[in-house]
């Protein structure tokens, strides 16, 4: 039972690492794409940034030098993460449920940080400390943000789940699926932090089990529904970059990637690598004008007139 | 490519109403298709300018430049949408039986 | 008829179409305008309904297949353009946006708060911003991901057939391209750019596009050197004739200099200036000469005319002209190439296309908006501002604001030259689309005129309407500033639709034009208070 746990817990860690990987790895492998981009970008001169403005704004602005001001997109970033704030701008009545399911969910993976980090000190200089006042206070800061956190994710997936089901315009485009997800998290987290709070006393409290996973100890004792909870909140864990819900790693990419990527071809080799090698591909669109046969290089297409009398 | 009836004669035209065939225009198709731009009766006015459009398309293919019609035939613009309510190409060059003009005009 | 469409309605079998315009039903404008009467329109009294109606216009001219198999042919064709939309050596150029936006949408609606088309359809859920997307998503997971049971249960399905592959095609085009939806997604995700993918199918793989667009636009202007159908020779006699007016009305002896190589600046207009704002490209000769500017114009194929209408649905002709743009330039050994006031064809040919060129291809372009700046701003002209004391308020085209970041440049200038500039709310890289973004405004037919004035340009009109709510009466002439020809297009026709020139005295027009009637050197009255 409890090598079950450890293992389910193991498993769904090593899911959620590799399939948000591959997702990033996926998107980042994308061929350079045209660009794309939409204003304001962040890391443009504070300058323009306050407007919107591009380097295009300049006279000659292939002359001048190029800004790229990472404290700009940081300025833009830090609060897009943490407070979500694009929502909160642009729908503050979904803001309101978003931000507490979102913010649950950022405490309970700090204090899932915080109790791994707790057990492996544990394990490395002895768990005496533990009793001791840091240790006290580090214990009642991991479980209180863990509980804060549970309590918040559950609270705003519940939330979440009435609005979808209340308003119209969203109920119209919300699918099975999506009622899945959300009820997938009031299980999943409800039944952890049920677990955790009616857990027989004397029984492994957060930081025995860390400990245990970490020594792969089977003798400890996992309460029967915290060990629901553990392997259902595993599953989630695995399940979570496998749907939409990777919008974590997706955001990543549709700003950095798409909405801020002004860079330039200047002179720039990987451009140069990158347009050549999508330039020999071989499109094979049917469309009578694209003078595509598959035998012909995008290079090819986009230098044949498809007007020409004489045809290619 | 649909079909009017103008003054009880069918006539092909494309979806905005412009004559699908340009050659087959005369001084009788001019009228009937003037109609459409709730003209009944087709005055000197109307045909000066008819008739520069005409000319202008058959020389260069295209419709003349509104600027260029309206000085050469001697009207103001205001006087040319007062004659043609649709304006100056799109209902003046579709009585002058031309095409729709194309591109961004 | 329904207000409420459904995703499953798409692929209804009955003629009704999903959503009907009623103009008496749509948002109230503030003042109401008292649209001037027209004649209608034969052909759309002629034209019965065929094919599967989306609302009541239309912009394609669809197959019409009269069977099952020749339907299923059509399906199939969609299904193979589908792939290819998702693979690499097809869809290269807009792959990875394209995979990022149909993989995280988390269907909050927040989107669909900016869409101008959207809301000023009274909130018809066809032109959701998402209503399109999901469609289309709902496609992706079933045919390119493999579909199955736990996808269909997770994304929800869709039925495939030809009226729902039909009224896509048409719904395509219900979005400007203007992307405003995709700055507020708080996931990133491009509602603008799925529209833009969905047409790139229609055009690549089945040849269906808006003739305006297509034939008698991208391939027209391959084939004759524009999409007005100027050929050389007709271009150089317009422009003498524009430089012979210009003299006349300015005072100063204007000349465009032609195929001038080794000059400083090759100068592109959108040839629809040169025929319907003859004004502007004049305009422009009259400030760059009395500046000095070594310039110069290209009675080349293509050289004349700046647009490039495969940006808004087609990869292969967008590429196509650009490089015959460019090539231009490096046979002319020009420094820089400016392109004048058309918004797509700045974001064409200095954005889009910049990761296309190559080699000595690669002739720095620049936005005629900062060069009318630094001409401005050094003083090389004697401006008296005096000229220009009426209501004055700027449209902020989307290709060039939103999508290219050149907010300030126009601004420089407006401050400088117009004493009463104002601006509209909300402005500059949050602006509402005129209504005529991404081809609409040359688009016509089918009632989709009316269409494109009633729902696509409302909020626009609304926007103007309340920039000049101080100064409705028609003692008071006012001008709206479009430095973007397919804006202009499209803002003649919302105000001419509306009746705002003869009811308020609202003129529209370009940027150059108030610079030259500003000048002090020049002739009084340059802007001709005439509506056009
Ligand atoms: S596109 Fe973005 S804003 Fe619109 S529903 Fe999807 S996630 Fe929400
Ligand atoms: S791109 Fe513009 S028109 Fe299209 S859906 Fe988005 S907001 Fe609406």
């Amino acid at each position: 039972m409890t090598v079950l746990v450890y293992t389910a817990i193991a498993l769904g860690s090593l899911v959620f690492v590799i399939a948000s990987a591959a997702r990033a790895v996926l998107y980042a492998r994308s061929p350079m794409h045209l660009r794309w981009e939409l204003y304001p970008v962040p890391h443009e001169h504070p300058d323009r940034v306050s407007h919107g403005g591009s380097y295009f704004e300049q006279s000659e602005w292939w002359k001048q030098p190029r800004e790229r001001r990472f404290r700009g997109e940081l300025a833009v970033m830090v609060p897009e993460v943490l407070f979500l704030k694009a929502l909160r701008e642009h729908n503050p009545k979904l803001w309101r449920r978003s931000f507490p399911f979102h913010g649950g969910l950022y405490l309970l993976a700090g204090a899932g940080a915080g109790l791994l980090v707790l057990a492996a000190v544990s394990r490395l200089a002895g768990t005496a400390w533990l009793d001791g006042a840091a240790g006290h206070v580090a214990r009642w800061t991991v479980a209180g943000v863990g509980a804060a956190g549970l309590a918040l994710a559950v609270s705003g997936a519940l939330a979440l789940l009435h609005r979808r089901m209340q308003d119209p315009a969203l109920r119209a485009f919300t699918t099975a699926g999506d009622i899945f997800n959300l009820l997938f998290f009031v299980m999943a987290l409800g039944t952890l932090g049920a677990g955790y709070a009616a857990r027989p006393p004397g029984s492994a409290d957060a930081l025995g089990i860390a400990i245990g996973i970490l020594s792969w100890d089977a003798s400890v004792q996992v309460p029967r529904v915290l060990a629901a909870g553990l392997v259902a909140t595993a599953a989630l864990a695995a399940y979570i970059p496998l749907t939409h819900m990777s919008h974590f790693i997706g955001k990543y990419f549709t700003y950095h990637a798409i909405r801020w990527d002004d860079a330039p071809f200047g002179d720039s080799r990987k451009m140069s690598v990158a347009l050549a090698a999508s330039l020999a591909q071989r499109p094979t669109w049917a469309a009578e004008h694209m003078k595509a046969d598959g035998h012909s290089t995008w290079a090819d297409v986009v230098t044949t007139n498809p007007t020409d009398e004489a045809g290619r | 490519m649909p079909t009017v009836e103008l003054n009880g004669k069918p006539y092909e035209v494309d979806e905005n109403g412009f004559l699908a065939q340009p050659l087959i225009w005369n001084d009788n198709v001019a009228a009937d298709l003037a109609t459409t731009e709730g003209i009944t009766a087709m005055t000197d006015e109307h045909w000066v300018l008819v008739r520069y459009i005409r000319d202008y398309y058959l020389k260069f293919g295209i419709a003349p430049m509104v600027r260029k019609l309206c000085k050469e035939t001697g009207n103001t613009l205001t006087h040319v949408y007062e004659l043609f309510p649709s304006g100056p190409a799109n209902g003046a060059c579709k009585v002058a039986g031309l095409p729709k003009p194309t591109g961004c005009v | 008829m329904t207000r409420r469409a459904r995703m499953p309605d798409m692929a209804r079998r009955d003629r009704e179409p999903l959503f009907r315009v009623d103009p008496a039903a749509l948002p109230p404008l503030s003042p109401e305008p008292q649209a001037p009467p027209r004649p209608v329109s034969p052909a759309r009294v002629a034209s019965g309904a065929e094919g599967y109606d989306l609302d009541g216009t239309r912009v394609l001219a669809l197959p019409n297949p009269t069977s099952p198999e020749e339907e299923d042919a059509l399906v199939r064709a969609f299904l193979s353009g589908l792939e290819k939309l998702f693979s690499r050596e097809n869809n290269w150029t807009f792959l990875q946006p394209l995979l990022l936006s149909m993989e995280h949408c988390a269907h909050c609606q927040t989107c669909s708060e900016a869409c101008h088309v959207f809301e000023s359809s009274g909130r018809a859920e066809i032109y959701r911003p998402t209503y399109r997307s999901e469609v289309f998503r709902r496609l992706y997971f079933e045919y390119v991901k493999g579909g199955g049971l736990i996808s269909a249960w997770q994304h929800g399905t869709v039925e495939l057939n030809w009226p729902l592959v039909a009224r896509l095609a048409e719904l395509a085009y219900r979005c400007n391209l203007c992307r405003r939806c995709a700055q507020t997604c708080p996931i990133g995700v491009d509602n603008g750019l799925i529209a833009h993918e969905i047409r790139k199918l229609f055009s690549q793989e089945l040849g269906i596009a808006p003739k305006e667009l297509h034939a008698a636009g991208s391939m027209l202007q391959l084939k004759s050197g524009s999409s007005t159908g100027m050929i050389p020779a007709a271009v150089k006699d317009n422009v003498q004739f524009i430089d012979e007016e210009m003299t006349e009305k300015t005072g100063l002896a204007a000349e465009t200099p032609w195929d001038v190589e080794g000059a400083d600046i090759l100068l592109i207009h959108n040839a629809g200036e040169v025929l319907a704002w003859p004004e502007n490209p004049g305009a422009f000769g009259v400030i760059l000469n009395a500046a000095g500017v070594s310039w110069t114009m290209s009675s080349d194929i293509a050289g004349y005319d700046s647009v490039n209408y495969g940006l808004w649905y087609d990869d292969a002709q967008l590429a196509r002209v650009a490089l015959l743009h460019a090539e231009i330039a490096r046979k002319l050994n020009v420094k820089k190439i400016v392109i004048g006031e058309c918004g797509h064809a700045h974001k064409s040919l200095l954005v889009v296309a910049d990761r296309l060129l190559t080699g000595d291809l690669r002739v720095p372009r620049e936005s005629a908006l900062t060069v009318l700046r630094d001409i401005v701003v050094s003083g090389r002209l004697r401006l008296d501002p005096g000229r220009n004391d009426f209501p004055v308020t700027l449209h902020d085209p989307c290709n060039m604001v939103r999508l290219m970041g050149v907010v300030e440049p126009q601004r420089e200038i407006l401050r400088r030259v117009c004493p009463q500039f104002r601006e509209m709310h909300p402005h500059g890289v949050d602006n509402y689309c005129c209504g005529g973004g991404s081809g609409f405004a040359i688009m016509s037919g089918h009632g989709f005129e009316d269409w494109r004035s009633d729902v696509a340009g409302r909020k626009k009109l609304q926007q103007i309407l309340d920039a000049f709510s101080d100064c409705l009466s028609t003692s008071i002439p006012k001008y709206v500033c479009a430095p973007c020809s397919n804006c202009k297009g499209q803002i003649r026709d919302l105000l001419a639709h509306h009746g705002a020139w003869k009811q308020h005295r609202i003129l529209y027009g370009g940027l150059a034009e108030l610079i030259v009637n500003a000048m002090a050197d020049v002739r009084p009255g340059f802007i001709e208070w005439e509506w056009r």
